[in-house]
């Protein structure tokens, strides 16, 4: 990964990117924190990226879940923490009732022993969105944990965790244009807030696939979701891709925190 | 699960399960040789295997039993190769295969429903008229003959039988181009306006001879007694694809060709350089050169919206170029404004777009190959191609246009090495037109 960095505003505001984590690009704005304290920050969200990248990036042929995918894909032994990943990803599957499944559909027959090996019995599992809220809860901690308060990580344009506010706001701002005419749909306000978007567009569509039925949803559709945890964002911006009226009433009763908006 | 559901699931994963595609069945329009290898076919011949022969064991037909051995539905009964050193690698793979030194014999032999050929191209035409002549299915390795007249001999053989015939032309098996050529169909890169295509290596393209009289049989990619040099080693599999996107073929060939670097002996070129014109006038640019790696693989596919490069599964867009919402974000905080960030909506969309960004073309991981192995790629879609030619050798059924594509890349190779011997303009020859071909 090669990042660049820059200071502005006399060295108030730090901006770093990177390109290419996880087959996307990373950026981080922090506002008022002093140099010393964001540079290790910075360096430490690289590393977390590189290693949730070597764990979960689908466009990594070397990656451990391109080796699980590609290998035996029975019996076998795993990291702590590819075990780990997978036990989160049952838990979003049983809380969104198989409306977010890293197998497309396959979840049930899925195995995941204590002894951290893993079975997939011919189904190669898909962390696309799942590893973009991961590595975001992670970062939000980080930052929280540097004592910075005001910050803006934007890993994709699609997954956003925006802590405190923007320098000369009280929150930060963010538009959604719709990807059909660019025309701008809505505009929300996100303090310690995540907020992640899924959904069709004119030259991508037919991606994301309700994985009780195994249908395409080829729709003109965007779904955009905040919450205060990166992860249940991406988890649910997919989910409410999928869901319908009775199953969205039951994401809304599960995750009482995350607001959703769907447009059509 | 038992073993047998087990076997089933392995078996499934031999074939291309195109509802986890993003195209899903739609990508049978834009490859409809995967008809005969659907999860359905797979499930139609369940519990039976193929017995495949194998006639050439070096390096590229050894690479082809390792695959075959993976195979549930597959079993190599015999073996042939006229070189002892390679029979006998073939054998310590498969010990229980029958070995033989004339192919002849193999295809009499009434336990080998398929032959894989994998012998030099010189060869090919000779013992794929004879398989075929004999009541084998065939898979052999592309080119598919030496010369345009065999070619269309083995075509009208072909059309003639009921016999199925493979050529490993993998990319027509590989996801991220059959997903990448139908999103060009769909309009992705708006109107395709001219291909790249490229392959660079630095290396001599020798194997050891352990005895001088062993030269031209196993360096027979050197002379023009077996080989079309670099055109049909490499260039077929790329022509292919400029074919398959453009849904035609060019009408034209001009080139040159020389042996810039590899002074050896050899009788083909090191260096080629071959343009391709469409009756439209869009081009297909072609160079290989095997004496600097520096520029690698690549089958690019430019239109007036962006480029898609099938070798890395990746495209890029002109529009690219815009300044995006981090830069605008960047900009208003220096001028001291609280203003909206505009997201890049629900797929990504590159920031900073002064520079071309590479967008995946397909989800999930992709196999990328370099170009540099003389002998194969891991998953490039030749294991694909193999699973799909088993297939029909239990159903009995012929893959839609296999045969048409690989007659008409290989044509495209030998009409550029008559423009580059001749060195002038050449039209595809009236003659070897097919009803399949557009120009």
């Amino acid at each position: 990964m090669r990042d660049e960095t820059e200071f502005i505003n006399d060295g108030a505001v730090f901006h770093g990117s990177v390109h290419l984590v996880m087959g996307t690009r990373l950026d981080l704005i922090t506002c008022g924190a002093p140099l010393p304290e964001v540079r290790p920050v910075w360096a430490a969200l690289l590393r977390s990226a590189d290693r949730i990248g070597r764990l979960l990036d689908r466009f990594s042929p070397d990656s451990e879940l391109s080796r699980l995918n590609t290998g035996a894909m029975q019996g076998v032994g795993v990291s702590r923490e590819m075990a780990e990943v997978l036990r989160l990803a049952e838990a979003y599957w049983e809380q969104t009732g198989g409306l977010f499944d890293v197998s497309g559909g396959f979840m049930s027959r899925i195995e995941v022993t204590e002894r951290d090996t893993v079975s997939l019995y011919g189904h190669p599992l898909d962390f696309g969105g799942f590893a973009k809220g991961y590595f975001l809860r992670e970062a939000a901690g980080l930052l929280r944990e540097a004592g910075i308060k005001d910050a803006y990580l934007d890993f994709g344009g699609s997954s956003i965790w925006a802590a405190g506010c923007h320098p000369f706001g009280d929150c930060w701002k963010v538009s959604l244009p719709d990807p059909y005419t660019g025309i701008i749909l809505d505009e929300m306000a996100l303090r310690d807030q995540a907020m992640s978007t899924s959904g069709n567009t004119p030259r991508y569509s037919g991606h994301i696939r309700n994985p009780l039925s195994g249908a395409a949803v080829t729709e003109r559709k965007l779904t955009v979701v905040t919450a205060p945890d990166p992860l249940d964002a991406e988890i649910l911006s997919t989910a409410y891709m999928v869901a319908d009226e009775g199953q969205r009433a039951l994401l809304r009763l599960r995750f009482p925190k995350a607001q959703e908006k769907i447009y059509t | 699960m038992n073993e047998k559901e087990q076997m089933d699931l392995g078996r499934r994963k031999f074939c291309l399960d195109l509802g986890r595609m993003t195209g899903g069945l739609a990508l049978l329009s834009a490859a409809p040789w995967l008809k005969a290898c659907t999860d359905e076919k797979v499930t139609a011949t369940q519990g039976e295997t193929a017995r495949i022969g194998m006639v050439g064991t070096g390096s590229r037909g050894r690479y082809h039993i390792h695959n075959l051995l993976a195979l549930p539905h597959a079993r190599v009964t015999a073996l042939c190769d006229i070189y002892p050193p390679n029979l006998e690698a073939a054998q310590a793979l498969c010990p229980g295969a029958r070995a033989y030194t004339d192919y002849r014999r193999l295809l009499d032999d009434p336990e080998v429903d398929g032959v894989v050929i994998s012998t030099p191209l010189g060869l090919h035409a000779d013992m794929t008229l004879a398989a075929l002549s004999a009541g084998k299915h065939v898979f052999c390795e592309k080119a598919m003959a030496l010369t345009m007249e065999q070619c269309k001999e083995v075509y009208d053989a072909y059309q003639a039988g009921d016999r199925a015939l493979y050529y490993c032309m993998q990319r027509m098996y590989d996801p991220k181009y059959i997903e990448g050529v139908q999103r060009i169909k769909d309009g992705l890169i708006g109107d395709v306006v001219g291909m790249r295509c490229h392959w660079f290596r630095n290396a001599d393209w020798r194997r050891p001879v352990p005895s001088p009289e062993l030269e031209r049989l196993i360096n027979w990619r050197l002379y023009q007694e077996f080989s079309g040099g670099l055109m049909t080693e490499l260039a077929t599999h790329q022509l292919e694809v400029c074919n398959w996107v453009a849904g035609r073929l060019p009408s034209e060939a001009v080139g040159m060709g020389d042996i810039v670097y590899w002074k050896d002996g050899r009788e083909v070129y090191d260096s080629v350089n071959v343009t391709y014109r469409f009756s439209d006038g869009r081009k297909i640019a072609y160079e290989s050169l095997i004496s600097n790696k520096y520029n690698g693989m690549e089958d690019q596919i430019l239109g007036k919206g962006g480029t898609v490069d099938l070798t890395k599964g990746v495209y890029y867009l002109e529009e690219d170029t815009e300044i995006s919402g981090m830069r605008r974000l960047m900009d208003s905080i220096r001028q001291g404004v609280f203003a909206a960030v505009p997201t890049a909506g629900p797929s990504w969309r590159p920031e900073y777009r002064n520079e071309y960004v590479p967008h995946p073309l397909v989800q999930g991981s992709v196999s990328v190959n370099g170009g540099q192995s003389m002998v194969a790629a891991d998953h490039d879609g030749s294991d694909l191609v193999m699973s799909a030619f088993c297939i029909s050798c239990i159903s009995g059924e012929k893959a839609e246009n296999v045969v048409e594509e690989a007659y008409g890349s290989t044509l495209l190779c030998l009409l550029g090495n008559q423009a580059m011997a001749e060195g002038r303009t050449v039209r595809f020859p009236e003659e070897y037109k097919i009803p399949y071909m557009k120009f």
